[in-house]
């Protein structure tokens, strides 16, 4: 079993933890041992979902080089300010894990970079592109063809059809719907339940069916 | 083990051979194995996720008696002309085979004809009936007693509601949601993430919430 540490708290890095349970319960050999959390917030020592927190972000130097690490770090505010936090610390890619549920259906020509978490339900079709850190929810569909970017977070039960392009560090709401083809630029933020018709700018915020831009101050999330 | 030929490409063509290999690999009956693909653009001999194109839609009649065909050829706006050149084909139904992912559940009463494609997460209910030749992709929800007509399009994470009537040849985009008991007319097109209340037309598109005709399909 390879340790894991989890970077994040009980809500994202909760999921995290639950999709490495299951992972290890419906497999002939365990994957992972989660051996706690990385935590900014909560002391050393605490508990989450009965597992400890071992340190704040900074202290993953203390681990042997044999420990992995996942980040369930994501809000849908603050994207880029997290990433920044997440890259300055300078974890090798080699340390980073991917769990991918069980209940997960990932084409055998899809590909995830490291330290993505794909939960349960997740449909990824031929040819998909995952890059590093992004975390896909339950029942997400992601078309043929289609590109993620790193450090994004994709909302449960959104729909990415055939060749999309979605960049890095965006937020994908809940039951959002990509039309075929279309492209989201990087830090774009669509909106729970948003259909999106037409390409999305870098940074751009919209909201709605069909959805349209708005000012990215009440482009609030509801998924942390 | 029965040999799988699928009509189309990599894209909707991908879905149905990964979920053949999905079966196959999970152990569960029937046992599939895809042969390759008949596809109108890539010449004969060309790999397509490396399996071999085996010719054009046309060539059917040229390959071994045993080998079974699903198709992969849906447009949302093209829906009539590509039923057409399928049925013109004049494949047999004993020669169509359906392609049941084995993550969707399929309840015992409902009923699902030749040639479908069924994704995983998807749910039918009691008492459902889906027509031949249809795709239900990925997480799709349909409820009891409801319709699903012959060579229809449903997207993923789609809800069709109990006692739906759709279609044939209807294009339901995916993440709308059908109310109970409303009827999707022949031909007619659901936009992405609509939310449909009322009952629509043959070829009529319809979009928005609540869904909202925006044109009719000549």
């Amino acid at each position: 079993m390879v340790p894991i540490l989890i970077l994040g708290g009980p809500a994202s890095g909760g999921v995290v933890l639950q999709g490495i349970l299951d992972l290890n319960r419906h497999s002939e050999i365990a994957p992972f041992e989660c051996v706690g959390f990385l935590n900014d917030a909560e002391p050393v020592g605490a508990s989450i979902h009965g597992y400890p927190v071992r340190g704040g972000f900074d202290s993953w130097r203390d681990y042997a080089d044999d420990i992995r690490f996942i980040g369930a770090v994501f809000h849908p505010d603050e994207m880029r300010a997290r990433h920044t936090r997440v890259a300055g610390l300078g974890i090798p890619e080699e340390r980073w894990a991917s769990v991918v549920h069980p209940a997960a259906w990932v084409a055998d020509t899809a590909t995830l970079g490291p330290g993505c978490f794909i939960a349960s339900g997740v449909v990824l079709g031929p040819d998909v592109r995952v890059g590093s850190r992004t975390m896909i929810r339950s029942n997400v569909y992601v078309g043929h063809h289609s590109t993620i970017g790193d450090f994004t977070f994709i909302g449960s039960n959104a729909s990415i059809n055939g060749r999309c392009i979605v960049g890095s560090r965006v937020h994908l709401g809940a039951n959002c719907v990509l039309r075929d083809g279309v492209a989201i630029g990087d830090d774009g933020f669509v909106g729970i339940g948003a259909a999106v018709t037409k390409d999305v700018a870098a940074g751009d915020a919209v909201a709605g069916n069909p959805a349209r831009r708005l000012p990215r101050s009440r482009a609030a999330g509801a998924d942390g | 083990m029965t040999s799988v030929v699928i009509l189309g490409g990599d894209s909707s063509g991908g879905l149905v051979l990964q979920a053949i290999e999905d079966l196959a690999e999970s152990g569960r009956e029937p046992v599939l194995e895809c042969a390759g693909y008949l596809n109108d653009m890539v010449p004969k001999g060309k790999m397509i996720l490396e399996r071999p194109v085996l010719g054009g839609f046309d060539d059917w009649p040229s390959l071994p008696s045993d080998a079974h065909f699903i198709s992969a050829v849906y447009n949302p706006t093209g829906m009539r002309d590509r039923w057409q050149r399928l049925t013109g084909l004049g494949i047999p139904d004993e020669r169509w085979v359906s392609v049941l992912h084995p993550a969707a559940w399929v309840a015992r009463s409902a009923a699902v004809g030749v040639g479908c494609f069924i994704s995983p997460g998807v749910v039918i209910t009691a008492l459902v009936t889906v027509g031949a030749h249809s795709a239900i992709r990925t997480g799709v929800h349909i409820g009891h007693h409801a319709t699903v007509g012959v060579f229809s399009f449903v997207g993923a994470n789609a809800s069709i509601n109990g006692h739906c009537r759709i279609g044939d040849r209807a294009h339901i985009g995916p993440n709308s949601a059908i109310r109970d008991g409303v009827s999707i007319g022949d031909g007619a097109v659901v936009g992405i993430g609509s939310v449909v209340v009322k009952d629509v037309p043959a070829a009529t598109i319809v979009a928005g919430n609540p869904a909202r005709v925006m044109r009719t399909i000549d």
